[in-house]
């Protein structure tokens, strides 16, 4: 800010100096030619009386010169002063700059000063902090015997200058002073956000996501807040997101394990042990790696998936040979359950996908619906074409989705109903894996549900190009 | 750090935009170098010499047919110390080479004494002048000496006399005669001659008077205009002597201001032995009254006759009668003078009448006050005498003046001056230089200008040079260069107020 402030400082400082030196050029220029031609036409007449010597004549001249404000001064041609209007530089040798010119054949010349608090000698005339002009014109011609030094005051034009001048200044600084109020507001409406923003972030930094920037008008900043606001609440949701899967990931892996070791601890402890207990016991030890390695390889895949990387076998497939394929798989399960499963294709559908992730995305589906419909159920599959997408929906009449629950169902490690899940040896994992699958195939996927009616899982996949043309 | 860096720009930019926007006046500029008058040096003066020279001069003789006057462009070679007034006289008294032109008087004429006071001229011809064949050459030849004297050596009033006394063409004085006399031409002044005859008429003249000094021992002639008629002739003169209005302080009116008259009788009368005189009678208390008029008896008389015969024509001298007592004998400063037949002549006052010489010292304001010292004019043609004035005290009427010249220096060192080509060489002694060391600049420069404004009344001198020792020196104690010539100050010169004690 200080330095904008120097800026304008020295701006308007160089405005302000050439204004009045032009302003001060303007108002002696004129004067300084009039004068002048006053001091030649004085020279002229001094001529004869300095030739011949005759005092009272130029002393006369120089008197009737000088006028009321006036000072004339004739030196002969060693600059000594013979003639003074005031009578009191008489036999002084006049060593003044334009003196010297006059009389070392320069011609005539003149120059500005300033007349200090004590006057001074050459200017007896002239009041105390004020100007005089000097002008010096040669006597006699092209060798002088002498020159006339005319001084003159310019207190008219000197006191409009130094008002200009105090003028100016007083605007500098009222400026200066208005710069720095501006300055100070203007630096302050723009960091002011930035430093909010800082904090933010800083905040964060410190593991504190609750934080927000408050939002202020409709600017760039505003909107900056905004999409800050926005990363925080995306950060925090994923932040706590993270702790939910840290402890979920670590409750299913935790709960095998606390099996494993109960049973484990039972067979070393337990003596003599049933053996028909010992194999039941291996039995379900067995069942719990199994989960452990079902819930890793879930892990597994989805580490897999987030990681982003595309899977080496993206191809065109069709949608309906990947729907049949899973319903031969799954037919005899909900034949076992009791449960009509139908596959209804209204339209082929080409996709480009990785036909193992989609075979798991429909597989999960599929088996989910199976296992919460109940016998006399029934799960229904169709696959349509919509606005170059393959619709492809999973409608089961099973137990449905609380309205409570059917935002976070896609979520790691979610249950509905924890105790009937872990029954079914779900993972928690495996609606997550589905919606990341969708996701990576540039899909869509929702679910529609009403509790003790059933559910409908959509799943949205962009048509292939190659299809589509 | 870059903030105090940006402070302190900030603050010298404010403070140069307060700055003045020009330089400031000093009285001298240390590095300009001006011309140095080494060369113009001039060699030592020692002793005092007034350099011979030729002058250039218009000299008017009358024409061949006594018409008008004839001017003349000629050069005249001046003698060491020879007064250009005489010269100028003897001129015109000779043969002029020019045809159509005569000799301003009669062959034979000479120049009995040519006399300068200040800026009046008295000639004094011989006897053989009154042989003019008319009055109209009688005319012309003091036309022609009055035109010739004025504006030389800044004579402005020419009084011709012929064997002391004035002459006239005419019944009425011819006055004292100036640049532009010749205006009222010869047939004016005979008009005016011809109507004497009424009762009231008058003529103004310009009447040489001459007043009393006060140091009561000479007097000094001055011009005056004056009215007279031709009944009368007496009177308007002693009238105007008793008048001291702008009269120099160093003169005092040469007739007491009384109530009672102080003149009982005054007629011209002509002696059996063929003088013509004017005949006085004064008041018997005369001696009381001129005591108590501070007067001298012989500046009295004096006054009177040379005012009376230098005016009124063909007057030799006046006879003086103080109550019933015809004066015999009167006592002057240059001794006693025996009266024969009790007439006073001019011829017994020539070496007492004086110029009144001006010099120059300090007044209280710190000007120079310029003062009158009456001095003959032999002696004031010497510029070292008049110098010497200054080394003398203010007289005893001047009160509010002191001298320019430091204490302890006489005029004995004033070691030489040399007076040549318009220009005075001072030469000052070693101790006059010392004495001069402790002056405060106005000092300084009113002793400077006391001596270039009191030389400088010469009227060939108009610039001084000063030397101490022989030697040039920049300057004496302060600022004044006396390196080159120095011009006379007339800026600096206050006059006193004309005494009106008469």
């Amino acid at each position: 800010m200080l330095a904008y402030l120097l800026i304008m400082c020295v701006a308007f400082y160089l405005v302000s100096a050439t204004l009045i030196r032009l302003v001060g050029e303007y108002l002696f220029s004129q004067k300084a030619d009039d004068e002048l031609a006053a001091a030649r036409a004085m020279a002229a007449a001094a001529e004869s009386p300095l030739a011949g010597r005759d005092a009272e004549a130029l002393w006369s001249l120089a008197r009737d010169g000088a006028g009321q404000t006036g000072r004339v001064l004739v030196t002969d041609l060693y600059g000594t002063v013979q003639a003074d209007s005031l009578s009191l530089l008489n036999g002084a040798r006049l060593s003044r700059r334009e003196t010297a010119a006059a009389l070392n054949g320069q011609g005539e010349t003149y120059g500005c000063y300033f007349v200090g608090e004590g006057g001074s000698s050459v200017s007896a005339r002239a009041e105390a902090d004020s100007m005089v002009c000097v002008y010096a014109v040669p006597v006699g011609g092209e060798t002088p015997a002498g020159a006339l030094v005319y001084i003159t005051t310019s207190q008219t034009a000197y006191r409009s200058l130094m008002r200009i001048q105090t003028q100016m200044l007083t605007w500098l600084a009222l400026v200066t002073a208005a710069v720095m109020l501006i300055s100070l507001f203007v630096s302050r409406f723009f960091t002011r956000p930035i430093a909010e923003l800082n904090e933010g972030i800083v905040e964060m930094t410190r593991g504190d996501f609750s934080n927000r920037v408050r939002v202020r008008g409709k600017n760039e900043f505003a909107q900056l807040a905004v999409a800050f606001n926005m990363m925080c609440d995306r950060i925090e949701s994923l932040d706590k997101a993270r702790s939910q899967f840290v402890s979920n990931a670590s409750h299913e892996l935790k709960t095998p394990l606390s099996t494993m070791k109960i049973l484990i601890e039972t067979l070393m402890y337990q003596d003599p042990m049933d053996p028909g207990m010992t194999r039941e016991f291996l039995t379900d030890i067995n069942k719990e790696i199994d989960r452990l390695n079902s819930i890793i390889g879930d892990l597994l895949t989805l580490v897999g998936i987030d990681s982003g990387e595309k899977p080496v076998d993206m191809k065109p497939l069709s949608v309906a040979d990947l729907l049949n394929d899973n319903m031969r798989r799954l037919q005899p399960l909900a034949r076992e359950r009791g449960i009509e499963m139908t596959l209804s294709v209204r339209e082929q559908v080409m996709v480009n996908g990785s036909a193992s992730r989609l075979t798991q995305v429909f597989y999960n589906l599929m088996d989910n619906a199976i296992k919460y419909t109940g016998r006399g159920g029934s799960v229904r599959v169709e696959l349509n074409r919509r606005e170059k997408k393959a619709i492809i929906r999973v409608i089961d009449t099973g137990i449905g989705i609380p309205k409570e629950d059917q935002p976070h169902v896609f979520d790691r490690f979610y249950r509905v109903d924890k105790a009937r899940s872990r029954e079914t040896g779900g993972t928690g994992l495996g609606l997550s894996i589905v919606k990341q699958i969708v996701l990576m195939h540039g899909g869509h996927i929702e679910v529609a549900s009403e509790e003790n009616k059933g559910s409908t899982f959509t799943v949205e996949l962009p048509e292939s190009p190659r299809e589509n043309a | 750090m870059k903030r105090t860096a940006v402070l302190a720009l900030v603050l010298c930019l404010l403070l140069s935009g307060c700055a003045p926007l020009t330089a400031r006046l000093n009285p001298i500029d240390a590095q300009v170098s001006l011309p140095l008058p080494e060369a113009d040096t001039p060699a030592p003066a020692v002793g005092d010499t007034i350099a011979p020279g030729e002058v250039d001069v218009t000299l008017y003789f009358p024409s061949a047919d006594a018409q008008a006057l004839v001017p003349m462009r000629t050069t005249l070679a001046l003698a060491e110390g020879e007064p250009l007034p005489r010269r100028l006289v003897q001129a015109l008294l000779s043969d002029p080479a020019a045809n159509g032109a005569r000799r301003a008087a009669p062959e034979g004429t000479a120049a009995l004494s040519v006399r300068q006071f200040g800026d009046i001229a008295v000639a004094d011809l011989s006897i053989d002048a009154r042989g003019v064949e008319n009055d109209r050459q009688l005319f012309l030849m003091r036309a022609a000496i009055a035109r010739t004297l004025c504006g030389v050596n800044g004579i402005r009033t020419v009084d011709v006399l012929i064997a002391g006394r004035a002459e006239s063409p005419f019944v009425l004085p011819c006055g004292a005669g100036d640049a532009d006399s010749l205006s009222a031409g010869y047939a004016q002044a005979l008009a005016e001659d011809r109507r004497v005859g009424g009762e009231s008429f008058t003529v103004r003249r310009t009447a040489v008077l001459y007043y009393p000094a006060r140091d009561g021992l000479s007097l000094v002639p001055q011009a005056r205009g004056v009215s007279v008629g031709a009944d009368d002739l007496i009177t308007p003169l002693l009238a105007a002597l008793a008048d001291g209005t702008g009269l120099d302080p160093a003169l005092r009116p040469a007739l007491p201001d009384t109530d009672s008259p102080f003149v009982t009788g005054a007629e011209i009368v002509t002696l059996e032995n063929g003088r013509r005189v004017a005949r006085l009678a004064f008041d018997g208390n005369l001696s009381a009254i001129l005591e108590r008029a501070r007067l001298n008896a012989w500046q009295l008389f004096a006054s009177i006759t040379c005012t009376l015969t230098g005016f009124i024509p063909a007057l030799d001298g006046i006879q003086v009668y103080v109550g019933a007592g015809q004066l015999a004998r009167l006592e002057s400063p240059e001794g006693g003078i025996a009266l024969e037949n009790g007439v006073l002549t001019r011829a017994q006052f020539e070496r007492m009448t004086a110029s009144l010489e001006t010099i120059y010292m300090t007044a209280r304001d710190g000007s120079l006050r310029a003062l009158g010292r009456a001095m003959a004019p032999e002696d004031a043609a010497s510029p070292r005498m008049v110098l010497a004035l200054l080394f003398g005290e203010p007289e005893a009427w001047e009160e509010d003046v002191s001298r320019v010249i430091p204490d302890g220096l006489s005029a004995d060192d004033i070691l030489g001056i040399r007076v040549a080509d318009g220009e005075a060489v001072l030469n000052l002694s070693g101790a006059f230089y010392a004495r001069c060391q402790r002056l405060t600049p106005q000092q300084e420069r009113n002793l400077i200008y006391a001596l270039v404004n009191t030389l400088t009344e010469r009227p060939d001198v108009n610039a001084v040079r000063f030397q101490f020792e022989g030697e040039t020196i920049p300057s004496l104690a302060h600022d004044i260069s006396l390196l080159g010539p120095l011009m006379r100050n007339p800026g600096l010169i206050s006059r006193a107020e004309p005494d009106d004690e008469a």
